[in-house]
């Protein structure tokens, strides 16, 4: 990790040169649900075998890992002999799944006897898994501690303006991750998702559409998407998560850890 | 002594206050801890007084070979002398603006850290009535050992830049004295706020042991001083966070003080705990259930690469 960072070698006299773990720490992203179930493209930006995982966020930036606020709403153990936690954490825009097992000692401990619903706060790296032809991501918590609904309202806000930053620079933008998420993502690539993830993290904070710095675009915008994306908002559904292979999540997550 | 010269003709002589002026003037230069006896003034002024009266040569160019001369002796470099000239004498922190410059400082300890390198002695944090910055001690410099709280002129130590921000180092050449008084240490210049969630608290935090040599200090590593071997460590509580807004990481180190007012326990409550679980580490992790995931503000001066926590208040 340090390789790639320019701090690491421009000062003989830091003393914290040696220190490769706080050198060069991966920012944690803010995306919500809506946007990081579907940053199912996660690469390593060199051929190191240590270099860090990276998910495409599809609105042009990358993370190596998240911080999160939502609430857990349900844990399962889904491991076959040993146990692995799954919890589902929902913010306004959708349900995240996130696995402890064996190598996060804490956040298991935590889960197995956190009593839902819950608001919980979650530092984690996202990976991605295959299930019956599709991809779908998962999150292993580096840290989970209960919070309250201040910090989570916080983390909603934050959210909200981290996101439409990164989609009101999207168009114009020559960055390398637009670039990437234009070809990665293709056609499936519809950014009023999140437009409409974003509304619907406002009208959870009870903030009107017009907090917007384009108010009166955006509340067109959002109504007339409305309908159109009623299918692919709804991931928080049964469906999909049924259709899991729980040996199989098990497996992929557990072999997850493994890369890092 | 210019009576035993070889008559000169031309009739400009130095004299001996002059010679002595000078020969002190180089010794000055050369750091005090060299692998042999540094020669006596007597003799550098008997050098000097050979080249300028006897063989014509200018004072400035006696003195150039001269150090020279005993630089060849000690087999030292040119970096390794100091060169009083560009000292810019007695400052104030605050008015560090220049990487590598020689200055003299009257400054309090206000904070040792424990040092991440063996060719490392002490580092920590100094201050005077205008701020504080970083400093650094080097092992191979054998300078007298800082306490925290006490004040210090520290001579010919040089200043370094990183990053747009300042810190002193102390090498061979530089001197430390104690002086008697306090220094009431300003507020830093470079104090920051910021708002960001913690969203780590990385191991060593906690209830720690710290050397009980208190000159030293150190965080001990499973009862160990790196420095001092087996101790019987001191209990102190310290929390190294990480902040993180989404866009930069923030380091932080609380230490005691801010430790006990943000994680509501004190350093006895602290102690009592790790008893009845006989462990350390049950207080890191009732401080990460405690902390972590909250959003705060936090203020402090930014030194390397942590912000020192002076005040913290957690945002609801
Ligand atoms: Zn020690």
């Amino acid at each position: 990790m340090s390789e790639s960072n320019p701090e690491s070698t421009s000062s003989s006299t830091d003393t914290e040169n040696n220190d490769s773990d706080r050198q060069g720490r991966q920012v944690a992203k803010r995306a919500f649900a809506a946007e990081i179930n579907d940053a199912t493209h996660v690469f390593k930006q060199s051929d190191e075998e240590r270099a860090p995982n990276f998910a495409l966020l599809p609105s042009g930036e990358v993370a190596n890992r998240y911080f999160l606020v939502g609430t857990v709403t349900e844990v399962n153990d889904v491991g076959n002999e040993d146990e692995y936690l799954q919890a589902r954490v929902v913010d306004p825009t959708g349900t995240m799944f996130v696995y402890a097992g064996e190598y996060q000692p804490q956040a298991a401990a935590f889960l197995s006897s956190l009593e839902p619903p819950a608001y919980v706060a979650v530092t984690a790296k996202p990976s991605t898994f295959e299930s019956e032809g599709e991809t779908y991501v998962s999150l292993r918590p580096e840290s989970i501690t209960r919070v309250d609904d201040e910090t989570r309202d916080r983390w909603v806000a934050e959210t909200i303006e981290r996101t439409e930053a990164r989609l009101d620079a999207f168009p114009g933008s020559d960055s390398e991750f637009v670039a990437m998420s234009r070809k990665q993502y293709g056609d499936s690539l519809d950014l009023d998702t999140y437009r409409e993830a974003v509304a619907d993290a406002r009208e959870d904070l009870g903030l009107g559409v017009d907090h917007r710095s384009d108010g009166s675009e955006s509340e067109n915008t959002v109504e007339n998407q409305h309908e159109g994306d009623d299918a692919t908002l709804d991931e928080d559904g049964a469906p999909e998560e049924e259709a899991f292979d729980e040996s199989e999540v098990a497996a992929a997550v557990a072999n997850a850890e493994l890369e890092d | 002594m210019s009576s035993n010269a070889t008559p000169a003709e031309s009739t400009v002589t130095v004299s001996d206050a002059d010679l002595s002026e000078a020969a002190n003037g180089i010794l000055e230069q050369f750091p005090d801890d060299l692998d042999g006896d540094l020669p006596s003034a007597e003799e550098v002024a008997s050098r000097l007084d050979q080249m300028t009266n006897q063989y014509k040569v200018p004072l400035d160019e006696a003195r150039r070979a001269a150090v020279s001369h005993y630089r060849d002796v000690f087999g030292l470099e040119y970096d390794d002398l100091e060169f009083p000239g560009q000292s810019a004498g007695d400052i104030t922190l605050a008015s560090v603006d220049q990487d590598e410059q020689w200055v003299d400082v009257t400054v309090k300890v206000v904070e040792l850290w424990e040092p991440t390198h063996d060719s490392i002695d002490q580092v920590g944090l100094i201050g005077d009535e205008s701020g504080r910055l970083k400093f650094t001690k080097w092992a191979k410099a054998e300078l007298l050992t800082l306490e925290e709280g006490r004040v210090y002129k520290l001579s010919n130590v040089i200043t370094s830049e990183y990053k747009g921000r300042y810190s002193i180092n102390l090498n061979s050449r530089s001197n430390i004295e104690a002086v008697d008084g306090d220094i009431d240490v300003g507020a830093d210049v470079e104090d920051v706020q910021l708002s960001a969630p913690m969203v780590a608290i990385q191991s060593g935090s906690g209830l720690i042991k710290r050397c009980p040599d208190e000159d030293c200090t150190r965080v001990l590593q499973n009862g160990r001083c790196s420095e001092h071997g087996d101790v019987e460590g001191e209990f102190d509580l310290r929390i190294k966070a990480v902040f993180d807004d989404g866009e930069t990481v923030q380091y932080a180190i609380f230490d005691r003080e801010a430790t006990e007012a943000i994680g509501g326990i004190t350093l006895e409550e602290a102690k009592e705990m790790a008893m009845d679980a006989l462990d350390t580490s049950v207080v890191e992790d009732a401080l990460i259930d405690a902390l972590v995931g909250r959003y705060y503000s936090v203020e402090g001066p930014i030194v390397g690469r942590y912000l020192l926590v002076n005040e913290a208040e957690q945002l609801g």
